[in-house]
């Protein structure tokens, strides 16, 4: 008897940038899309006689809520993410009082564990009003950075700043994106499932190759990102095997 | 072996039972609610399950899809000897329950799974879902909650 499949089943992916398998977590849906291009044969017929099969295409889609640098970096890019240089964070809209008496300097990492990177901007707090950024000796209505030491002019102590930058912290991963030469895309190994009831549907495809990764944020709501990819036929000219309970 | 209804409630309140979090805010864990005026402030708080109403939405040749929606009774007596509001009691529950409930760190899901009768017992998932009702009455110092609870299966 043929099968049910409930739910949004699973994904597994391995690379050939390392050793280590990738789980797509927090799957929404998975569709396979096998897309068969028929060319009809009517020889001398006005009605074709046959279907010649001009070109196979399985596609897939996988629509998930968690956001993995292995499924971005490995698969889709084909690197894999470097582990020991932490990661980056934005330290948004850091609240702090310019002090009343010299120096006028506050320092936006808020006494955390974060090296600096990037200055985004101050805004006075009380208007909204944004400061003009100057290499030094700010007046009212400016600020300089030294990295993470923001300093203001005398004129604008006591006020309350609103700062945003971008700061890094330990853990997490970095992938640092550099522009390469034509070449053959990444490819990996797939194994999907579905079941329903004890009975599994499996779908292993030996060589895939991504097209599309979206990333899709929502007003007051979790991502749904979108990861693509085709299957093709590996170097010994097999494309996969599918595995059903009937 | 597929569980039943019954296995599905019991797996739920063992979840429930076994926990840290409910077991360390709850002094009485039970499926058999009773009306606040016959609790003792001495077993409090109070944590029940109990079952509201189940949906069904079979389509003609597919298995049925169930929610299961229940809901988890609290109760917190506090005799104000604290200072504290009532309801901080009460939040003190409903933030219990939401520990025993988290998914797991894996999957990012929860199905219960636990052994009833020799048998797994899994769904689909358990979730808090819709509205968490409150209710608090100061001449009694009696709290509570009601969390409804939502869990889908294809039993």
């Amino acid at each position: 008897m043929s099968q049910f499949v409930f739910d949004s089943g699973s994904i597994f992916a391995v690379t050939n940038v390392d050793t280590t398998p990738v789980k797509i977590g927090s799957l929404q849906t998975i569709s396979a899309d096998f897309d068969v291009k028929l060319v009809p044969t009517p020889l001398q017929l006005q009605v074709s006689v046959g279907m010649l099969i001009n070109s196979f295409r399985l596609k897939f889609r996988a629509k998930m809520a968690q956001i993995s640098s292995q499924v971005f970096c490995k698969l889709f890019l084909g690197v894999a993410p470097a582990t020991n240089l932490g990661s980056y964070f934005l330290q948004k809209d850091f609240k702090a009082t310019v002090p009343s008496v010299s120096p006028y300097t506050v320092d936006i990492r808020g006494g955390g564990p974060y090296s600096f990177n990037k200055d985004l901007g101050v805004q006075y707090d009380s208007t909204g009003l944004p400061l003009t950024s100057v290499p030094a000796n700010p007046i009212v209505g400016q600020y300089s950075n030294n990295a993470s030491t923001y300093t203001f002019a005398a004129a604008d102590a006591g006020k309350v700043m609103v700062m945003n930058a971008v700061l890094a912290q330990n853990g997490g991963s970095i992938l640092t994106f550099a522009n390469s030469f034509k070449s053959y895309a990444p490819y990996f190994f797939i194994v999907l499932e579905g079941l329903y009831n004890g009975k599994h549907m499996l779908f292993q495809l030996f060589k895939c190759a991504s097209d599309a990764f979206r990333l899709e944020t929502l007003l007051e709501n979790f991502s749904m990102n979108n990861f693509e990819f085709e299957a093709i036929a590996d170097a010994s000219g097999n494309i996969g095997i599918f595995s059903f309970a009937d | 072996m597929q569980p039943d209804r019954e296995a599905v409630y019991q797996a739920l309140l063992q979840l429930l039972q076994a926990s840290s979090p409910i077991t360390t805010a709850f002094k009485t864990i039970s499926r058999r609610i009773k009306p606040i005026q016959d609790c003792s402030s001495s077993d409090a708080p109070y944590l029940f399950q109990v079952q509201n109403r189940e949906e069904s939405s079979p389509t003609k040749n597919v298995p049925a899809k169930r929610k299961f929606i229940l809901d988890l009774v609290c109760y917190a007596f506090s005799d104000g000897t604290d200072g504290a509001v009532l309801s901080t009691a009460v939040n003190a529950l409903t933030t219990a329950i939401e520990a025993a409930l988290a998914p797991d760190a894996a999957t990012a899901i929860q199905d219960l799974e636990q052994t009833v009768n020799s048998v797994v017992v899994v769904v689909s998932s358990v979730l808090i879902k819709g509205t968490i009702l409150y209710f608090e009455d100061p001449l009694s110092r009696w709290a509570g909650a009601i969390v409804p609870i939502e869990m889908v299966a294809t039993l």
